[in-house]
């Protein structure tokens, strides 16, 4: 509203037509500049999104079915998106608790040069990931790479029993290149917005370290962390491109099955069995999406 | 006395020890590829790799490619999201988190996904083009520019600004131009440098559509050429690197 | 509240950070239930010595000695002391009864009791109402109120308020710290303030230490800190002055608005014929108007601010300098800006310090 119509209403007059008209054409005209956005967002993400849900209930002959859905959750699908979320959960897990664990320490040395290193090596290392990355730890880990070659010469042969690099672990471990400095990005404020007040409040008051983290600084704690974990979880749930450089699609887990199907590699018929794949990852992530944002409503207002 | 100042340093200790610890894991494996990119035939060390990069015949095609691809983004980016953005924080206020919402989608909606639904939802002709890889990744960066753009004119109260500039006379035009874009400039060049580190990074939604970008082809030739597709990572893991840094600069100036 | 009061013995400490020397020798003795202010500009050691006495940092040497025993070594956690913080005081995840409860809570007192305590806390401090509030949704003033509370619902032995009223609009300010003496001379405890406002510290004081450089440069009562400071930095500090420049006479006085004037103790140590500032009260200029009247210096009145009761009229004199003078409102009435004045000094004494002594207050 400009300075004309606001004033114009404060005076409890009932305006003008002309002025109602105005206001009419003023919301046109913000809806219409907004048109190209919500078009080409509909156009380029809407569509496509649809599509997918659409075609997971649908078959060869676009007749409606739950074909698709139930074999996505049997015998290799069922594997696929136990894999996928198993991984998901011990990637965040980890994440979370390395990245919290140095997220504290940095916090703990006050020193404020290397929290700009810190901060700025989390934001390059949080976009590392696909190729690159892999190739960076089949370099070091790899059967001959140079931390494995490393640890032979002081007797240790990471390869001597059943582990590679190329299996689940070895995924898990890549993995936490990007997650933890995730991690690090998320909860920084958080843990930054913890007042040193509140701490020596507490001490003052007579609390132990582990009364204070068990009434005030666990409770506070809590609903960032849970949301980080959660942002984690989604962020490896949807990885695709580190675990096909890695095992080529070798390991069991949804993306890389959605991947297989899509450039054709299966059977013509399943085709539609990708849509279903599809929809069923969008549920998962959209339900730790909603349980993030219903974490995060409570907590926000107390740290305000 | 000596106990408690001895106590002070103790706990500090502790944490650095933590924080080399972490350090040391996200050191060794860019160490173990650079060395890896580096070791020539005969045992030395050498730029070898490096220099091999620039002998690949497909090497001009990529990069043409990609950068292609990076213009179309940035710019159609920009284009969107900035009156989008500005909008919302001017006349359209209400519409804020609708758009805030919108925007935040694409991270709900995994690339794999996504681009199974492009495949078969775009028209064969878009397909054949390059372009509308280009579309699609303006759809990935959305949260990112949107984030970027609307913290910068959180800072700024941009209503008030602007009432002063239409009460003195200017045109809706000229506010955007003289007024709006100048104290955007951080927001967008935050915004611009998160899109041309998105295109540079893609690898999902490209090698799926069957495009030759750089991370793709990083890819194939890892398939044969392990040195030089090696060399080729930690080339574009720098030059990816090199951007963020910059990006976290405009930030730092936005925030003085 | 029958209670016994506790003193408090702050001894030769001493607590440095790297090279700077934040506390040099401080010695302090607190009586028991009195409330002694800490005033002094940001980095004088006022708030250094808060934290040592409360246990949250710890001094290079010195004891501290609180009831006859000495606490330096006990951990903070265990001092049986209430601190009041200048923000963010509050727990922001319990409610203001759950945060008054939490000493208590703390010591394993059983829940029905000590939420009934914190009940009868919060209805003291005024806030009975507010019980199952959360910090976010009170005001700066409430939150100050309910921090209070829970600082005395552990019953301790001495009270630390650091610039507890600093963050706060103005008229709370004065509203607040009325109440906190009020309290505090009801619950008879211990307290030390610490605060970088004389007014506030010379309203609710028994005895005021003005502190710079980590030392004490004085403590007393607050009206002898007013008209008998103890060095001039203590002088300008505490309340408003002019610094009228003036030659030490042949005879040891100073001449000042056209009389002599007996130098005071505190002052700098000036030789005869040197140059001199002599530190004038805005309320010991009298202004006559000036014709008739001849001793004095001559002067125009320039501006004048209305305070209520006190105007303060800023007069330029024909020497060029601006002088600050304090009288009722009533009588400032005839002096208006513009009015031709002579000024004059009505007093008999005064301190005066060097001339390049010019930055007073390091703020």
């Amino acid at each position: 509203m400009s300075i004309l119509t606001q004033s114009t209403v404060a005076a409890g007059v009932r305006p003008s037509r002309a002025v109602r008209r105005r206001r009419v054409l003023r919301k046109a005209r913000n809806l219409a500049g907004l048109l190209p956005f919500f078009v080409y967002t509909l156009i380029f993400f809407g569509a496509p999104t649809i599509m997918v849900v659409i075609k997971a209930f649908q078959d060869q002959q676009h007749h409606w079915t739950l074909a698709n859905v139930a074999e996505s959750i049997q015998t290799i699908y069922f594997d696929s998106f136990v894999e996928s979320l198993k991984l998901s959960l011990w990637s965040a897990s980890t994440g979370t608790l390395v990245g919290f664990a140095a997220t504290y320490a940095l916090l703990k040395t006050g020193n404020t040069w290397l929290r700009k290193i810190v901060q700025t090596a989390a934001g390059v290392f949080a976009n590392t990931g696909g190729i690159p990355l892999a190739f960076m730890f089949i370099a070091a880990l790899g059967t001959y790479g140079m931390v494995t070659e490393w640890l032979q010469r002081i007797g240790i042969d990471i390869y001597g029993g059943r582990w590679t690099l190329f299996g689940f672990s070895g995924l898990l471990l890549v993995y936490l290149y990007f997650q933890i400095p995730l991690m690090v990005i998320v909860i920084l404020p958080a843990l930054d917005a913890q007042k040193r007040e509140w701490r020596e409040a507490a001490t003052n008051l007579g609390a132990s370290t582990r009364q204070y983290w068990l009434h005030v600084g666990g409770p506070i704690l809590f609903a960032p962390v849970a949301g980080a974990f959660l942002l984690l979880f989604a962020n490896a749930f949807a990885a695709y491109a580190t675990a096909r450089a890695l095992t080529s699609g070798t390991l069991p887990l949804v993306p890389l099955q959605i991947g297989s199907l899509l450039s054709g590699n299966v059977i013509a018929d399943k085709a539609n069995l990708g849509f279903a794949l599809g929809f069923g990852m969008i549920v998962i992530v959209a339900i730790a999406m909603f349980i993030y944002n219903a974490t995060q409503k409570r907590a926000a207002k107390w740290l305000q | 006395m000596a106990a408690v100042v001895r106590r002070r340093r103790e706990r500090h200790i502790f944490a650095w020890a933590i924080l080399a610890l972490i350090a040391l894991y996200f050191m060794l494996p860019l160490v173990s590829a650079t060395e890896f990119s580096l070791r020539e035939n005969n045992g030395t060390h050498g730029l070898n790799a490096y220099r091999a990069i620039f002998q690949q015949t497909d090497l001009r095609d990529v990069v043409m490619l990609t950068l292609r691809l990076t213009v179309i983004s940035v710019v159609l980016s920009l284009a969107i999201m900035v009156p989008t953005v500005t909008m919302v924080h001017l006349g359209a206020k209400k519409y804020r988190r609708l758009v805030e919402f919108i925007s935040l989608q694409p991270l709900v909606i995994p690339p794999i996904v996504l681009v199974l639904g492009v495949v078969n939802v775009m028209p064969v002709s878009l397909l054949g083009s390059a372009d509308l890889l280009g579309f699609e990744y303006v759809v990935l960066a959305m949260p990112f520019t949107f984030r970027a753009l609307d913290a910068g004119l959180m800072n700024l109260d941009v209503k008030t600004i602007v009432d002063a500039a239409r009460g003195l006379g200017a045109s809706w035009f000229t506010v955007l131009v003289r007024i709006v874009a100048p104290n955007l400039r951080s927001g967008i060049f935050g915004a611009m440098f998160l899109t041309i580190a998105l295109v540079l990074g893609e690898f999902t939604m490209a090698s799926l559509m069957l495009w030759n970008t750089f991370p793709t082809w990083i890819a194939t030739v890892g398939q044969s050429d392990a040195s030089l597709s090696v060399a080729l990572s930690v080339a574009s893991l720098a030059f990816a690197w090199v951007l963020l840094v910059l990006i976290s600069f405009a930030d730092r100036r936005r925030k003085a | 509240m029958e209670r016994t009061s506790t003193g408090v013995e702050l001894r030769n400490l001493r607590r440095t950070f790297g090279p700077v020397v934040a506390l040099d020798n401080l010695n302090l003795s607190l009586q028991p239930g009195e409330l002694i202010a800490l005033l002094g500009p940001s980095g004088c050691g006022k708030t250094t010595a808060l934290r040592l006495l409360a246990g949250l940092d710890q001094p290079d040497s010195g004891e501290i000695i609180v009831g006859g025993r000495d606490i330096t070594a006990i951990p903070a956690s265990k001092r049986n002391m209430g601190m009041v913080f200048q923000s963010y005081s509050l727990f922001p995840n319990l409610t203001a009864a759950e945060n008054v409860a939490f000493g208590l809570r703390v010591r394993r007192v059983a829940k029905p009791e000590r939420l009934k305590r914190a009940a009868e806390l919060l209805e003291l401090v005024g806030l009975g109402e507010q019980r199952d509030r959360y910090p976010h949704a009170m005001s700066g003033g409430q939150a100050q109120r309910v921090a209070l509370a829970r600082a005395i619902a552990i019953q301790p032995d001495v009270l630390l308020l650091d610039e507890p009223l600093s963050a706060l609009d103005a008229k709370v300010r004065t509203q607040l710290r009325d109440e906190i003496r009020r309290l505090q001379i009801e619950v008879g405890i211990t307290t030390l303030f610490v605060t970088h406002d004389q007014e506030e510290a010379m309203a609710i004081a028994d005895r005021v230490g003005v502190m710079r450089a980590g030392n004490l440069e004085q403590l007393d009562v607050p009206a002898v800190l007013y008209a008998r400071p103890a060095t001039p930095f203590v002088a300008s500090f505490v309340g408003t002055n002019n610094a009228v420049p003036t030659t030490v006479a042949g005879d040891g006085t100073v001449e000042v608005l056209g009389r002599a004037l007996a130098v005071a103790t505190g002052s700098d140590e000036i030789p005869i014929g040197g140059a001199a500032n002599a530190l004038l009260r805005p309320e010991s200029v009298s202004l006559v108007s000036r014709d008739g009247a001849s001793d004095g210096s001559s002067g125009v009145v320039s501006s004048t601010s209305f305070f209520g009761s006190v105007t303060r009229l800023t007069v330029k004199l024909d020497a060029g300098q601006f002088l600050l003078v304090d009288m009722p409102s009533v009588i400032a009435r005839d002096f208006t800006a513009g009015t031709e004045v002579m000024a004059r000094a009505m007093t008999n004494e005064v301190v005066i310090q060097h001339q390049e002594a010019v930055a007073l207050i390091d703020e």
